[in-house]
């Protein structure tokens, strides 16, 4: 295996600043919120938004469609929302010739970007049709298995205080998520250059774009960045050490391993670097970490949340075995 | 594996090997001042002992150094340190890989290498201090530490001292003889062994017994007694040693000299006198009785048998003893107790017959057996 080199990498770094500035450019005031999406997608991997109404989740998912120049829908989750109004369904349709066939209407999750707002407003029958296609990135309906276009994301948000009439994620889906951000409100100086310059809060056009091709070439590249020994077995100790860690009744699944490896690669990419050290780790532990740790009594009780204990495994564990 | 990590490695041998050391100081310290106390206390030491407690220090700091070092990160792990504290991305770590020269940086600094040193040269001005204080103790501290006889100890022997000084001044014995219990007394007192007082204070104890028989009135006493002027004197000032003094002359002569030659304050007197003091009267009882050492065999079976008995698995060795003890009448089995609950048992094999009262929740067991005695029959 060899390094890559600095050219390599160089025009890739280049991309991926250019279109971090105009996803800044565009939402104000949460750089590092942008750079955790963007490592997020650079990964392949979902992510789930969590904040408060009105905060600019699903702008943030629309600037990133643009920029990015994918395939963009959103589904407004509902109670009543049925599995085959994400995925698609089979109607019979009476062809030229005046036969009829069951043909495939693809739902709007066939697309790359897939903004599933409020997600856990639908029911947990709905919320278990987005299950195949986050993992295997491919639908099944009436035995044939139709894969998704690449790359595909999904960008979930949810209300975390309007609880009522609502289906909280299971574990099993909550995993499939690389990231759980959260989405916070922006200070007083961020208000003030929203309102004055745009009108109605209208989010201006990109200045820049990504072409398919150099976020194909970006994904390549970041899964050539190396992870060194060092730090793969730090990932793995901090993994191992979510379990048995005091108030956690659940600990991370190898998944959240592969998801930190990943997430760091990207995280290294984006600062152009070849190799994953201990700071890119860190940088995306928490975000990995926090929704896939089940917390007993104990928490609710003692007010920890998931937050503080990836900090406390973080900090407890030593980067030296 | 890693040119950067070498100077992170060198810091951490440095570091380690002086916090070991320094903490093989610390104990060494401790340990030796520990042993020349103890050495003192014991009586043990000496000068040619302190250079081999002072050399004990430095052989415990190396030790400690030593000991430090085995806690050594791997090379592996000097170099994740180092990656970490220089937040060199990784690339530190993958500088054995092909194309790490295009990413060659400058030579981090060494990680700082976090070593508790202040708290244990803290704790080492105490440990010297209390070497010093090893040494420095006074050795009256050790001394009256090393005699833990208990206090009745020399409270005797004052006591014996007091009454041996008070016969030399009244010479109410021979100057020889009180010279010889002093002379004992002294060597009771230098063979005393402290952490075992017991054969000293039997010692003293049967000396003071000694003194004691010594002072038993005689005539030879009495004689010294009244030929002492300051004794006398003494009686004559103090009315309750007069009392005493009479007292002891009563006693000695017991008022049972049919001479009539005792008097208050003198001896019987004339020699031939068998009455009295010391010459034992027909009246002292069987004390004079000869003995008789008679073989207890040749006294026959009336008077005493120490024969043991055997006695075969089943049998009562005090079965007939136990027949005469109950062929009395019982006295409770008259009047309106023996009309109540007693039973009368007739003892067909002894002819005897015993009345008991029973309790009233056996009577009825008793009255069956009867029963089945007497359908037996």
């Amino acid at each position: 295996m060899t390094l890559l080199t600095p050219e390599e990498i160089a025009p890739v770094k280049a991309d991926l600043d250019s279109a971090l500035a105009a996803l800044d450019a565009m939402l104000l005031g949460r750089p590092a919120l942008h750079r955790l999406v963007l490592a997020g997608i650079l990964a392949r991997g979902h992510i789930l938004l969590e904040g408060l109404p009105g905060l600019g989740k699903t702008a943030l998912v629309t600037a990133l469609a643009k920029i990015l120049e994918l395939d963009a829908k959103r589904i407004q989750f509902t109670p009543d929302l049925m599995p085959s109004d994400i995925v698609g369904s089979h109607i019979l349709e009476t062809k030229a010739d005046g036969s009829r066939d069951m043909a495939f209407r693809p739902g709007p999750v066939f697309c790359n970007l897939l903004l599933a707002d409020e997600i856990n407003r639908a029911s947990p029958k709905t919320q278990s049709a987005l299950l195949e296609t986050m993992q295997e990135r491919s639908v099944t309906l009436m035995g044939v298995t139709r894969p998704l276009p690449d790359p595909f994301f999904v960008l979930a948000s949810q209300n975390p205080i309007e609880l009522e009439g609502t289906y909280p994620l299971p574990e099993a889906q909550t995993d499939r998520f690389l990231f759980r951000l959260h989405v916070g409100s922006p200070d007083a100086a961020t208000l003030t250059a929203i309102i004055s310059s745009r009108a109605q809060g209208k989010m201006p056009d990109p200045k820049f774009t990504l072409s398919k091709d150099a976020l194909a070439r970006a994904f390549d590249t970041a899964a050539k960045v190396v992870l060194p020994e060092a730090v793969a077995s730090w990932i793995g100790r901090l993994v191992a050490a979510t379990h048995g860690a005091e108030s956690v009744k659940y600990g991370a699944s190898p998944r959240a391993a592969i998801a930190l490896a990943e997430s760091a690669r990207a995280f290294a990419l984006l600062d152009g670097r070849p190799s994953v050290g201990f700071d890119d780790v860190r940088a995306v532990a928490i975000p990995v970490l926090n929704h896939r740790l089940v917390l007993d009594y104990r928490a609710s009780l003692d007010g920890v949340t998931p937050d503080d204990i990836a900090r406390g495994i973080i900090e407890s564990v030593p980067v030296a075995e | 594996m890693s040119v950067h990590s070498d100077p992170t490695r060198r810091a951490f041998i440095r570091a380690l090997a002086a916090e070991g050391a320094l903490s093989g100081l610390l104990w060494g310290c401790a340990a030796s001042a520990f042993a020349v106390l103890a050495l003192r206390a014991l009586s043990l030491h000496a000068p040619g002992w302190t250079p081999a407690v002072l050399a004990a220090i430095p052989i415990a700091s190396l030790a400690g150094a030593l000991l430090a070092l085995r806690r050594l990160p791997s090379r592996g792990a000097c170099a994740a340190l180092t990656e970490d504290a220089t937040h060199a991305g990784g690339l530190l770590l993958v500088e054995g890989m092909p194309g790490a020269d295009a990413w060659k940086r400058p030579e981090p600094v060494a990680a700082k290498v976090s070593v508790s040193l202040r708290p244990r040269l803290f704790a080492l001005i105490p440990a010297l201090a209390a070497l010093v204080a090893a040494f420095m103790v006074p050795k009256g501290w050790f001394a009256a530490a090393e005699s833990p006889a208990p206090k009745v100890f020399p409270d005797i022997t004052a006591d014996i001292r007091n009454e041996i000084e008070d016969l030399r001044e009244e010479e109410t014995l021979e100057p020889e003889t009180v010279e010889e219990l002093a002379e004992e007394l002294k060597r009771i007192e230098e063979s005393a062994d402290p952490t075992d007082p017991g054969a000293a204070l039997d010692s003293a104890e049967r000396l003071r017994e000694k003194i004691a028989s010594l002072l038993d009135l005689n005539s030879e006493t009495v004689k010294r007694l009244a030929q002492n002027p300051d004794a006398l004197a003494r009686l004559a000032i103090d009315g309750d040693a007069a009392k005493e003094f009479q007292k002891m002359l009563d006693e000695s002569c017991a008022g049972s000299c049919p001479n009539g030659e005792e008097r208050p304050g003198e001896p019987c007197e004339g020699e031939g006198c068998e009455y009295g003091p010391g010459a034992g009267a027909p009246e002292r009882g069987r004390g004079d009785a000869e003995m008789s050492w008679t073989n207890p065999s040749e006294l026959g079976d009336s008077s005493l048998d120490d024969r043991a008995t055997e006695v075969r698995p089943g049998e009562n060795a005090e079965e007939g003893k136990i027949g005469e003890s109950i062929s009395e009448e019982d006295p409770t089995a008259h009047g309106a107790s023996a009309k109540r609950g007693a039973a009368q048992i007739g003892g067909r094999s002894t002819g005897t017959s015993v009345n008991r009262s029973v309790a009233p929740r056996h009577r009825g067991t008793v009255k069956r057996f009867f029963e089945t005695e007497r359908n037996s029959q």
